[in-house]
C-alpha cells in the first residue's frame, strides 16, 4: 500500500522540468497499477495461490516495468507533441514511431490485463465464504470498480472516443483508486474481527471437546469411587466373617469348656484338668487368629519400619519360598507404601493358593518418580485377574493413586503381576 | 532373679507379674510407658526387663527403642521384648550387636507360664530367646547368597532351635534324636560357620547372630 502511495507520486514527477526527475516520473507512472493488482489479488494474506493469479501479476509487472523501460529508451517527448518537456536522458535512439508503437502495445496489453484483473477479483469474491467476504468485499469492490473504469477508459481511448468522455472515465477510475486505501483499511479491520470470531468458534469447539472428555473422566471417577467404597464394605464384611467364624466361635467354645471344667472340678478332677488344657489350646488358636487378622488389616511393621522390613516378614510367612530382590532404600509416601505392600501381599497369597510354584521373586523399584512393583512366579500360569475380586479391588485402590495394575499369566508360563504408582508432586 | 515389667495394658502387665511371681521370680518394678521403664530400670538395676513393644505415646515401637537404650546404657541388664507381632526386621535390629542376654518373643507366649519363665531365666543368664515364628520366617526365605547354604537341612533345623534358645537336651527331645547326635550337629554348624574358638555358650550366641545376619 505504501509502495502504491510512493509510486503514485511518480506520476506527478512527470510534470517536472528537470530531465532526470521527469524521466523517472514518466517511467514509473504506470507502476502503481501493477502493485495495486498484486495487492488486490493477494489481499489479505499477501500470497499468490493459483497459476492464474501468478500469471496476472507477472504480466502486470512485465508491462509496467519492462515495457515502460523499453519505451523510455526510444521516447522523445519533445517530438511527441509535448512542448516544454525536458530531454529524455536515457534515450538511445530517438524514434517517434517505435516509441509510439510500444505505447500502443502497452495500451493494447493493458486492456485484457485490466479485464483479467476484474475477472480474477470477481472470481476471488465468488470463491470466498461469508467470513472471508466480510474482509474482501470492500477491497475487491473498490478495486474491481476502479479497474472496470480503467478498462472503460482504455477501451474508449483505443476506440477514439471524444476526449471529454474518456477523461470522465479516467477521473472516475482515479477517484475509485483513491478510495482503495480506505477500502484496504476497512477490509483489514473486518478481517481482524472475522478472525476473532473464528478463534471464538475454534475455542468453543475445543471447549466442547474438553467438556466431553471431562464428563467421561468424571463418570469413570464416579464408577471407580463407587467400587472403592464397595471394596471397603466388602473388606468389612470379610473381617466380620473372619471374626465371627474364627475367634468368636473359639472364645465361645472356650467359655463352654471352662464351665464344663468348673462343674467337673470336684467330681472328676482329671477330666476337668484335660478340659482346661483344651481351653488353653483353643485360646492360643484364637489369639493367633486375631493376630493374623489384625496384621492383615494393617501390618504395624510397615508403618514403623517401611516396605523392606514388612516384605521380609511377608516373604518369610509365604508357603512358597520368596526372594525379595530389590526394595527402595528410602521410605515411600504412606499411601503408596501401603498400596504397594497390599499388591505384593495379594499377589503372594495367589501364588501360594493357585500357582503351584517352586519360587517367587519380588522387586520394588523407584524410577523417575514412579514406583514399579513386580511379583513373578514359576508356577502354572493361566491366572485371570477379572475372575478374582482381590486383584480387581487392588486395581481400584491403585487407580485412586493414578496407578495401574497388569497381570501377565500365559498357561504354563508362570505369572507376573506388575503395578506402577506415580509418586506425584 | 529380679525383674521389671513394662506394659501399658494393666490387665496384661498384672497377668505377667502374677505368672512370673508364681514361677518364683521377683518383680521389683512395673511401668506403663517407656519413660517410666527407663526410670525403674535405672533405679532397680534388675537382672531382666520384660518390655512390651507398643507403648504410649505413639503406640508404635517405644518398647524397642527403650530396650536398645537399656542395652546401651546398662549392658548388664538383660532384656526380653514381647510383641503383638514378631518381625524379623525387629529381631535383627535388637540383636544387631549381640544376642547375649536378649530375647524377642511373641506376646502370646505369656499364656505359657513355663515358656515365659524359662525365657526370662535364659536371657537373665546371658543366653538368648528368639520366638519360633522369627526362626521359621528366617528359614522360610529364599535367598541367592545364603551364608547358611553349606548347612544340611538337619543342621539348619538345629541352628533354628538354638536360636530359639533351646539347650542341646531340649533340641534332642524336639527332634527325637540322642543328645550326642545334637552335639555332633552343633559342632558341624560351628565348623561350617567358621566361628572363633571360645566357650560353648558364646559360640551358640555367635551362631544365632550369624543366622540373623542374613540379607533379606
Amino acid at each position: 500500500m505504501t509502495a502504491v502511495g510512493f509510486t503514485w507520486f511518480l506520476q506527478a514527477l512527470g510534470a517536472a522540468d528537470n530531465a532526470v526527475v521527469f524521466t523517472i516520473g514518466s517511467l514509473g507512472s504506470v507502476l502503481p497499477f501493477a502493485i495495486i493488482i498484486q495487492l488486490l489479488v493477494t489481499f489479505p494474506e499477501g500470497r499468490l495461490r493459483t497459476l492464474a493469479q501468478k500469471l496476472l501479476v507477472a504480466v502486470a509487472y512485465f508491462v509496467t516495468v519492462f515495457m515502460q523501460l523499453v519505451w523510455g529508451l526510444f521516447a522523445d517527448p519533445a517530438r511527441e507533441g509535448c512542448e516544454g518537456c525536458p530531454e529524455n536522458p536515457i534515450r538511445i535512439h530517438g524514434h517517434v514511431g517505435l516509441g509510439e508503437a510500444i505505447n500502443t502495445a502497452e495500451g493494447l496489453i493493458a486492456i485484457p490485463l485490466v479485464a483479467a484483473t476484474v475477472g480474477v477479483v470477481f472470481r476471488r469474491w465468488r470463491g470466498s465464504d461469508a467470513a472471508e467476504r466480510r474482509a474482501l468485499s470492500p477491497v475487491l469492490g473498490t478495486g474491481g470498480l476502479a479497474f472496470a473504469l480503467l478498462f472503460a477508459q482504455l477501451v474508449l481511448s483505443q476506440a477514439g472516443a471524444p476526449q471529454g468522455v474518456e477523461t470522465a472515465a479516467f477521473v472516475a477510475a482515479v477517484a475509485a483508486f483513491a478510495c482503495m486505501p480506505v477500502a484496504f483499511l476497512v477490509g483489514l479491520l473486518r478481517s481482524r474481527i472475522g478472525r476473532d470470531e473464528e478463534i471464538r468458534t475454534a475455542l468453543s469447539v475445543e471447549n466442547e471437546q474438553l467438556t466431553t472428555e471431562l464428563r467421561a473422566k468424571l463418570a469413570e471417577l464416579r464408577a471407580s469411587r463407587a467400587r472403592i467404597v464397595e471394596a471397603g464394605y466388602e473388606e468389612r464384611r470379610r473381617v466380620e466373617r473372619d471374626l465371627h467364624d474364627g475367634a468368636q466361635q473359639r472364645l465361645m467354645a472356650v467359655a463352654m469348656t471352662l464351665r464344663l471344667a468348673r462343674g467337673k472340678l470336684a467330681s472328676e478332677p482329671e477330666l476337668s484338668g484335660s478340659l482346661l488344657d483344651e481351653s488353653i489350646e483353643e485360646l492360643g488358636a484364637a489369639t493367633a487368629e486375631l493376630r493374623e487378622l489384625a496384621r492383615g488389616i494393617h501390618p504395624a511393621v510397615l508403618t514403623d519400619r517401611g516396605l523392606a522390613a514388612a516384605l521380609g516378614g511377608l516373604a518369610g510367612r509365604s508357603p512358597v519360598p520368596v526372594e525379595v530382590v530389590e526394595t527402595p532404600a528410602e521410605r515411600l509416601p504412606a499411601a503408596v507404601e501401603s498400596a504397594t505392600y497390599f499388591v505384593i501381599a495379594e499377589a503372594l497369597t495367589n501364588v501360594g493358593r493357585y500357582a503351584h510354584a517352586d519360587t517367587a521373586t519380588v522387586r520394588v523399584a523407584r524410577n523417575d518418580g514412579v514406583v514399579e512393583v513386580e511379583v513373578r512366579d514359576d508356577g502354572v500360569g493361566g491366572a485371570n485377574p477379572a475372575a478374582g475380586t482381590g486383584l480387581r479391588g487392588l486395581g481400584d485402590r491403585l487407580s485412586a493413586l493414578d496407578g495401574e495394575l497388569t497381570v501377565e499369566s500365559p498357561a504354563g508360563g508362570g505369572t507376573v503381576v506388575r503395578s506402577r504408582i506415580p509418586l506425584g508432586g | 532373679m529380679r525383674v521389671v515389667v513394662a506394659d501399658d495394658s494393666t490387665l496384661l502387665r498384672e497377668g505377667v507379674v502374677r505368672l512370673l511371681e508364681e514361677a518364683g521370680l521377683e518383680v521389683v518394678g512395673q511401668a506403663a510407658d517407656a519413660e517410666e521403664l527407663l526410670r525403674k530400670v535405672r533405679a532397680h538395676k534388675p537382672d531382666v526387663a520384660v518390655v512390651d513393644v507398643r507403648m504410649p505415646p505413639t503406640h508404635t515401637d517405644e518398647g524397642l527403642r527403650a530396650a536398645r537404650e537399656i542395652r546401651a546404657e546398662l549392658p548388664e541388664v538383660a532384656v526380653l521384648v514381647l510383641s503383638q507381632y514378631v518381625e524379623v526386621a525387629y529381631a535383627r535390629e535388637l540383636l544387631a550387636e549381640s544376642a547375649e542376654g536378649l530375647g524377642y518373643l511373641l506376646k502370646d507366649r505369656v499364656a505359657d507360664v513355663e515358656a515365659l519363665a524359662d525365657a526370662v531365666r535364659r536371657v537373665g543368664g546371658g543366653g538368648s530367646a528368639l520366638d519360633p515364628e522369627v526362626v521359621s520366617e528366617m528359614l522360610g526365605r529364599a535367598r541367592r547368597d545364603d551364608p547358611l547354604g553349606e548347612l544340611t537341612p538337619r543342621e539348619r533345623e538345629v541352628l533354628g532351635l538354638m536360636a530359639e534358645g533351646r539347650t542341646n537336651a531340649a533340641i534332642a527331645a524336639e527332634l527325637v534324636v540322642t543328645e550326642r547326635a545334637v552335639e555332633k550337629h552343633v559342632t558341624g554348624i560351628f565348623a561350617k560357620l567358621d566361628l572363633p574358638a571360645g566357650s560353648e555358650d558364646h559360640r551358640r550366641v555367635l551362631a544365632v547372630l550369624r543366622f540373623l545376619d542374613q540379607p533379606g
